[in-house]
């Protein structure tokens, strides 16, 4: 009894903030299943640690460097992935940057700088990697929204808008392009040990203990724990998954 | 990939004897879980425990009215018993047909 449904043997997968906390977890998950994976940041020194942590691995993996809230800077990454693997067949939209801001205070450059990282920066990679799947014949496309969009947090209007929109044009999409036999789908994370919000150590979020106490798991997440859904979504086990909005946050959003 | 292995675990499929259920309990018994596949009818029962059998499946059939709770902690102890452990269960059984709730009685 062989797993071939979750096989991921010959295929390329890109994933944005790839170099570093949840991206890099999701990068090394895919390269376990036989993925060629391309990490993309911004931050060069991140880029080429994660692929010599990729490369220890054994993972045939690509390092490139991308703002991916320029067109240009996209559509080049894009094309250098395709360009070196071959193909692509899976897209993470994982890239994203937060903090808290109450709107009150906010400005229009900020509000509109989370925008442009945190949701045109997937319809850029989206748009860009179309053609690409097309001709490979299918895709798999994994918005990485957050649990923000299922609570609410004074603080973070500006993210929520730009995560709820994310899910929303991942409904879209996949009613869209299912045609052409993409799938889209979101995954919505909770807490997460990440350089974002980190979990343990003296830079541990105040938040951590108290999420924790109310978490149904009694734990918070660690970028090996998506593997398995990463790479059930970017695999022909989901083929009769699109448009959904996964929740994996251990079930802290039934609590809080 | 160790991620998807379910070798030595036990699932408990309500009306696994075919359709959806029958799907879940092979998808779990590819990844190596042994299967109790529940259900009202025998003869689909028996069907599907062969069916299970004969892509090298461990399956054990144990029927079930699972609205009756006399019925439902028999069907678990028996699977129990015979397979040892219950680590999963999927609660798939179902009945569904179309009424106009004007003509709907309340049995």
């Amino acid at each position: 009894m062989n797993n071939s449904k979750f096989d991921l043997t010959g295929k390329v997968a890109i994933i944005t903030g790839g170099n570093g906390g949840l991206g890099l977890g999701i990068a090394k998950g895919l390269a376990i299943a036989g993925a060629k994976v391309a990490v993309v940041g911004r931050n060069q020194d991140k880029i080429d640690n994660a692929v010599k942590e990729l490369k220890a691995e054994g993972a045939d993996a690509l390092g490139v460097s991308c703002d991916v809230g320029s067109e240009e800077d996209v559509n080049r990454m894009v094309a250098t992935t395709a360009e070196h693997f071959g193909r692509i067949d899976i897209l993470f939209n994982n890239a994203a940057i937060s903090w808290g801001i109450p709107t009150e205070t906010m400005t229009l450059d900020e509000w509109n700088h989370f925008i442009t990282n945190n949701l045109t920066s997937s319809f850029l990679t989206c748009k860009a990697c179309f053609p690409h799947m097309v001709k490979a014949g299918g895709g798999k496309i994994i918005n990485v929204g957050s649990i923000v969009t299922k609570l609410g947090f004074g603080k973070l209007s500006h993210y929520a808008a730009a995560k709820g929109g994310m899910d929303h044009m991942t409904q879209s999409l996949a009613q869209g392009w299912g045609k052409h036999n993409i799938h889209v789908n979101a995954l919505l994370p909770g807490l997460v040990d990440t350089e974002m919000m980190p979990c343990t150590g003296p830079n541990k979020n105040g938040l951590v203990d108290y999420a924790v106490s109310k978490t149904p798991t009694g734990t918070f997440g660690r970028p090996e724990d998506f593997y398995g859904i990463s790479i059930l979504l970017a695999s022909p086990a989901s083929d009769f998954i699109t448009g959904s909005i996964i929740v994996m946050d251990g079930g802290v959003s039934l609590s809080i | 990939m160790k991620f998807f292995d379910l070798s030595g675990k036990v699932a408990i499929i309500t009306g696994g004897n075919g359709g959806l259920g029958l799907g879940i309990a092979k998808g779990l018994a590819k990844e190596g879980c042994a299967v109790s596949l529940v259900g009202r009818n025998q003869d689909k029962i028996d069907k599907a425990v062969a069916e299970m059998e004969a892509l090298g499946a461990k399956a054990i059939g144990v029927q079930c009215d699972v609205s009756k709770e006399d019925d439902v902690n028999r069907m678990v102890e028996e699977t129990a018993k015979q397979l040892g452990r219950v680590d999963i269960l999927f609660n798939n059984a179902a009945i569904s047909w179309g009424i106009a709730p004007e003509k709907m009685t309340l049995e």
